[in-house]
């Protein structure tokens, strides 16, 4: 299938944060979730791929178009979401129709009405009045209501309650249903990501630890529990990362299978990605 | 390109109910004190500054952030911000043009040839000064760029009232100066072009 977002070596320094050389694609029909601790990059991805920030080097192609070169093209076909709402206070969202029914040529008011009807989100009054679910929700609203053919969302779900983010989440894969469309989210709701996501990549400290279909890191990680002797007896590759309690270790490992297998009668339980994502991070401090 | 002005125009409409307030009283005031002058310059300046405020505007709700996700390029956010401030600009100079008309005719004072050429002056100089402050705007933001804005103002009046003395020696002639002044508009216009290229490359470099 083609990607509809290709990143490759994308590089972008700062005095105290790099983003070394970041490199993934989503294809079309899917949703990518992004994830990592508070700092790892993830924002600073976004924005290079949206031009916001200039690259130092590496490349980034939309649809199959470069990112700065056909800026303005690509953006008639992407949806933004941030982590708040940028639209001025003093707006209602009718005003707001008014403003992106002007910049889209794609623009559609009947599908932005039917969006805000379904998220109960009153048209006339002004953002001042919002709460920032329905902030979050209008922001959505607007971003959908061009027809996009990529949503990018960043950290759009977090602070909203689980009722309302379970209804974006419905939206989200509603979205996708279409081939030709796709969805770019970061999130530190992993459980979020476990529900949506095709694929996961993971960023730490500015590198991409792996790029990897959902499916499969849960189908393959494990959480071995086990004592001391077990523990000494295990490959350094087998383990990405552990926890040592007064009651033994706990392992993060790759492949639970082999090493169900090698030890048999250990405990290995699946990982989640929150799990995937913990160990990976603290664990290197061993 | 169309959908930022209307997104300029909107978010200025509260501000905008408060200036025409403003200015009103200002007319009422002056009008009393008879000098016309005086309120010209101020209805253009006031004008002039609402444009500004749009960039406090855009900065309290991070704006460009999310404005510049959207398919416009940048030289057009800049290209749109510089059209809402001579719009305003232009408002200014017509309303003061008529409340001066209005003025000399119901008081049968002043010439119109005058009134014409007094607010042709004065918004000229209004584009003057958008033409300084634009681009120390974009490269500073609204807070310091309105620090700038007074300095732009003060210093000329200060230097002024400084060396008057020696300074009103070396003034040519009123009428030299009245055909010097036909030159003003076109003088305003170009440094305004060369601002809105400064600023769209200082908008260019920046970073959200």
């Amino acid at each position: 299938m083609e990607s509809i977002l290709q990143v490759k070596d994308l590089v972008k320094q700062y005095r105290d944060f790099t983003l070394d050389h970041v490199s993934f694609s989503l294809p079309g029909g899917c949703i990518l979730g992004f994830i990592g601790e508070n700092g790892a990059g993830k924002t600073t991805t976004l924005k290079l791929i949206l031009n916001l920030i200039h690259k130092d080097s590496g490349e980034v192609t939309l649809f199959g178009m470069d990112h700065v070169k056909e800026e303005r093209h690509i953006k008639e076909q992407i949806g933004v979401v941030f982590d708040e709402s940028y639209f001025h206070d003093t707006l209602s969202p009718k005003d707001i129709a008014s403003v992106l029914s002007r910049v889209y040529p794609t623009w559609d008011d009947g599908l932005f009405d039917r969006y805000l009807n379904r998220f109960s989100v009153p048209k006339d009054k002004v953002l001042k009045e919002f709460s920032r679910g329905m902030k979050m929700k209008l922001s959505i609203a607007s971003a959908l209501a061009h027809k996009p053919k990529l949503l990018i969302l960043d950290e759009a779900t977090s602070g909203l309650d689980p009722v309302v983010r379970n209804e974006i989440l419905d939206v989200f894969m509603e979205f996708i249903q279409d081939e030709t469309h796709s969805v770019l989210l970061s999130s530190h709701i992993t459980s979020d990501l476990e529900r949506i996501a095709d694929y996961i990549v993971f960023l730490h400290k500015g590198k991409v630890v792996f790029e990897e279909p959902k499916d499969d890191l849960l189908a393959r990680y494990g959480i071995l529990r086990c004592g001391t002797e077990v523990f000494r007896r295990l490959d350094r590759s087998e383990k990405v990362g552990y926890r040592q309690s007064q009651f033994g270790y706990e392992v993060l490992v790759k492949d639970r299978a082999a090493i169900r297998r090698r030890y048999p009668g250990a405990v290995v339980d699946a990982a989640t990605i929150e799990d995937i994502m913990l160990f990976y991070v603290r664990g290197e401090q061993q | 390109m169309k959908g930022l002005l209307v997104k300029d125009l909107l978010v200025l409409r509260k501000y905008a109910r408060t200036m025409v307030v403003f200015v009103l009283v200002y007319i009422v005031i002056f009008s009393m004190l008879d000098s016309v002058d005086v309120i010209s310059g101020m209805v253009t300046l006031v004008l002039a500054m609402m444009s500004v405020a749009t960039f406090s505007y855009d900065e309290l709700a991070k704006w460009d952030r999310f404005g510049l996700t959207m398919p416009v390029s940048r030289n057009q956010v800049v290209a749109s911000r510089y059209l809402v401030c001579l719009l305003f600009t232009l408002i200014g100079g017509v309303v003061t043009l008529v409340f001066r008309l209005g003025f000399g005719y119901f008081r049968n004072t002043g010439d119109p040839a005058e009134s014409l050429l007094s607010s042709y002056v004065i918004l000229s100089v209004a584009v003057l000064f958008l033409s300084l402050i634009l681009p120390f705007l974009y490269k500073f933001g609204p807070e310091r760029g309105r620090l700038f804005m007074i300095l732009v103002f003060l210093l000329p009046s200060m230097l002024l009232l400084f060396f008057k003395d020696s300074v009103f020696g070396l003034f040519p002639s009123e009428e030299t100066i009245e055909q010097a002044l036909i030159f003003i508009l076109p003088i305003a216009l170009a440094a305004l072009l060369l601002s809105f290229y400064i600023s769209c490359r200082i908008y260019a470099k920046k970073e959200f």
